[in-house]
């Protein structure tokens, strides 16, 4: 495949293409059973895919057994309220009985008003630089299993 | 009108816009030649106002990011944890939208605050600009029909 720069049109905004120029940026990045993008940034594991006119990215933590849902509300809520950028919540989809909370971070943009590479990257890497720090800034990272 | 804004306003068209290129009055026109009425202030905040939402937006000067927000003054009366609730519902189920609550500060009631950023970092598109703010402005609409706010804002 030729390498990917400059203007990327919506329609090329693509699975393939993403992995393709993560790869040529020294990314590690695959496309899974379930056609996910599975990357990894600076030692960051990230998951990306491409929902209608959204390109989104995301992580997933499992919370210790035994910490209190208020208690994931309360640092959810700070990163949310003081973070830039990225997004987190609380799941509803249900868990195995058993199993503590999750906490999601996302970020989502729309391709469908055509992305430069630059700003692709530049997307992927403040959304694992800033979810790095609100994990250490917000003690996220206490409370993770 | 300065140079450099001048010669911004002239090819927002089509072009791909430069982080530096990007003022309040080139926000402005973006939004115009879309047929949305859109002002800045002196702040150099620009707003509009779509399906009956007031959004607000900055251009950020310590990153490379514009800001979009709305917010809602709450009802005081309402715990916390309903609006935690109501943030991480709409969070959790709404494309873009990051929904957070500021807490009361001396005489002011405490916020239902919503925001976006969009990263401009390598450029962006007017449309992009334009379809980041219908998205928004849409899932905010969804979000709180969805999920209900009734008893919850200052004015109910």
């Amino acid at each position: 495949m030729a390498k990917i720069k400059g203007l990327i049109p919506a329609k090329d905004i693509t699975a393939e293409n993403i992995v393709t120029l993560l790869n040529e940026n020294r990314m590690t990045a695959r496309i899974d059973d379930d056609g996910d993008i599975l990357a990894n940034v600076s030692g960051t594991n990230i998951i990306m895919d491409i929902k209608g006119p959204l390109l989104r990215m995301h992580a997933i933590w499992s919370v210790r057994e035994g910490i209190r849902r208020d208690e994931v509300e309360e640092l959810v809520a700070a990163v949310n309220a003081n973070a830039p950028l990225v997004r987190c919540s609380i799941p509803k989809n249900p868990l195995a009985e058993g199993e503590g909370y999750r906490i999601w971070a996302d970020y989502q943009l729309l391709r469908d008003g055509d992305l430069t590479t630059t700003k692709l990257l530049e997307c992927i890497r403040y959304f694992v630089r800033w979810m790095n720090q609100a994990l250490d800034e917000y003690d996220i990272q206490k409370i993770l299993g | 009108m300065a140079k450099k804004e001048s010669v911004a306003l002239e090819s927002i068209e089509n072009s791909l816009l430069q982080t530096a290129n990007l003022s309040p009055a080139v926000l402005t026109q973006i939004y115009t030649n879309a047929y949305i009425d859109a002002a800045a202030d002196e702040q150099g905040e620009v707003s509009l106002t779509i399906d009956g939402i007031i959004i607000n937006m900055r251009i950020l000067q310590s990153e490379p990011l514009i800001l979009l927000y709305a917010f809602w003054p709450l009802n005081p009366h309402v715990p916390m944890k309903d609006c935690l609730k109501l943030c991480n519902d709409i969070n959790d189920h709404m494309s873009l939208v990051r929904c957070s609550v500021v807490e009361a500060q001396d005489d002011k009631p405490p916020f239902l605050w919503v925001d976006y950023v969009l990263v401009t970092k390598g450029g962006i598109t007017s449309r992009e600009i334009v379809g980041a703010t219908r998205t928004f402005a849409n899932a905010i609409g969804d979000g709180l029909a969805r999920f209900g706010t009734s008893g919850m804002f200052a004015q109910d």
